[in-house]
């Protein structure tokens, strides 16, 4: 029987870790996808907070898989963890960053009613939302269909990202006086359309971890045909 | 093995239990330390502060002095003819060159461990409780007591206890050095001091002693002299690398292994030279 080791007590609070800003990125999306549906000035401040947390937490997490390197040389599957965690932690930052960037369209947007809101941005918000979800539960419970399921979901995400660039340039040619307000709504689409790349890239490290397949730029790997 | 516990939960993500290297005073102090066999000097002005209950690694390549300073830990070098220091050593504040401190009484207090295990040619039982019996300890229940939590905190108990009465020679190489460690316990000493515990042991043998290691400083105070780099990264809080009989730099083990101040550091660890 395998014993417990001091180390995969390390890797276990490495890996609570990155859940933990699993969740923290979740609520700052969720918040700033509520925001630009139906725009709140409250929602910037919220996630400005978040991302200061978040900042702090992408830092200590770098740390310590650099400290796990040097001084415990993992191999194998551990090592692609620790490989894996680095990235991760990027990627959740950087979606972070992205949730604050939308929430402060939404104040501005709310500070200046009057614009419409294309639905296909709510239909993006919550698809970019849910794939980040899911990409962070197929990294905690090794579920590659949900991993799968992400990535073929980028498609969606593009097409989706259209829809909206078509609705606001229209809307911007029927409503002149309102071109900032769509113009921040282009740039919240353009930013939530780069989150659910952000969460296929997530989904593409937890294949890595699992599989030990680098499946970036060759998804047919993953499925053993074409996504 | 029991499953480590982990009772001093570290705040998430902080690095391998350390503290900042200080001047404060550690368990172990030396001051200004210099050592001669004969007329060779083999130590030149060391200085460094051990803290309690944490582990200090030395390394450094062959002929550097570590194992020298760590058997002046508990004076074995006085064994040797023509030996002689200047500066001091002390332990909880006190040096261990009184005059009136009995070496044997100082060597129950700081245990060691050699690099090649050397259990007694007795059984397992009277193994662990020899430093018991030669300090007048007969009581039966007594040192039934100290042979279960020896090698429960030595690791061994599980693979020993159904044969405590056969020779500790029939204990295969890694189980013999955790019976060596459970015999350095069960006089309950302050500090362990280990040469390379593991370099005679196969990887899953050094494995079991390396987590035993993390387990024991929970109690002692733990300085080992090891050649392999790897094993100082994944045992011990601080580092201490010697050259020449030099301390060229001592610092947490983090440090060390991730951004050492010293170049002659960065070339040793890198395998630049050895």
């Amino acid at each position: 029987m395998n014993q417990i080791r001091h180390f995969d007590l390390d890797l276990a609070e490495l890996k609570r870790s990155l859940v933990s800003m699993g969740n923290m990125v979740e609520r700052s999306l969720s918040i700033a996808v509520e925001a630009i549906i139906r725009p709140t000035v409250e929602a910037r401040e919220q996630c400005r907070v978040l991302e200061e947390q978040l900042d702090t937490l992408e830092t200590a997490i770098e740390d310590r898989c650099h400290q796990i390197i040097a001084l415990q040389q993992p191999m194998a599957g551990e090592l692609r963890l620790v490989i894996a965690a680095m990235r991760i932690t990027s990627d959740l930052e950087q979606v972070g960053d992205l949730a604050e960037s939308v929430a402060k369209r939404a104040s501005f947007i709310a500070r200046n009613k009057g614009a419409e809101i294309p639905p296909q941005i709510e239909t993006l918000g919550r698809l970019a939302l849910g794939m980040q979800r899911h990409a962070m539960e197929a990294f905690i419970t090794g579920n590659l269909n949900l991993a799968r399921g992400v990535i073929t979901d980028e498609d969606h995400s593009d097409a989706l990202t259209k829809q909206c660039y078509e609705q606001l340039q229209g809307l911007m040619r029927s409503d002149p006086d309102r071109i900032r307000e769509y113009t921040h709504l282009l740039r919240a689409a353009s930013q939530l359309e780069h989150i659910a790349d952000v969460s296929v890239s997530i989904a593409e490290e937890t294949v890595y971890i699992y599989k030990g397949t680098n499946i970036r730029h060759h998804h047919e790997e993953l499925t053993g045909e074409n996504p | 093995m029991t499953t480590p516990s982990n009772t001093t939960a570290p705040t998430p993500l902080a690095p391998n239990p350390t503290k900042p290297v200080d001047s404060a005073p550690g368990y172990l102090s030396v001051r200004k330390y210099n050592f001669w066999y004969g007329t060779n000097q083999t130590l030149f002005d060391v200085s460094l502060e051990i803290p309690e209950k944490q582990v200090t690694a030395f390394i450094g390549p062959s002929g550097c002095g570590k194992s020298t300073l760590l058997r002046n830990f508990n004076r074995m070098n006085d064994l040797v003819d023509g030996i002689r220091h200047t500066g001091d050593i002390t332990m909880a504040g006190h040096t261990i060159y009184d005059p009136l401190i009995e070496v044997t009484s100082l060597r129950k207090r700081v245990g060691m461990v050699f690099q090649k295990s050397n259990p007694f040619p007795k059984s397992i039982y009277e193994n662990v409780i020899y430093g018991l019996r030669v300090g007048g300890q007969n009581s039966k229940a007594d040192l039934d007591i100290a042979v279960e939590k020896g090698l429960r905190a030595a690791a061994l108990w599980d693979e020993a206890k159904d044969r405590l009465n056969q020779s500790a020679l029939s204990l295969s190489g890694g189980q013999m050095q955790r019976l060596c460690i459970a015999r350095a316990i069960a006089v309950e000493p302050e500090v362990i001091l280990m040469d390379e515990p593991c370099s005679a042991l196969d990887p899953i043998a050094t494995g079991k002693i390396e987590e035993l290691i993390l387990e024991l400083k929970k109690q002692f105070t733990v300085v080992i002299v090891t050649h392999n780099m790897q094993q100082a990264g994944r045992c011990s809080d601080r580092t201490a690398f010697f050259y020449l009989g030099k301390l060229i730099e001592y610092d947490t083990t983090v440090t060390i292994f991730t951004n050492p101040r010293q170049k002659q550091t960065e070339d040793y660890i890198t395998g630049r030279f050895g």
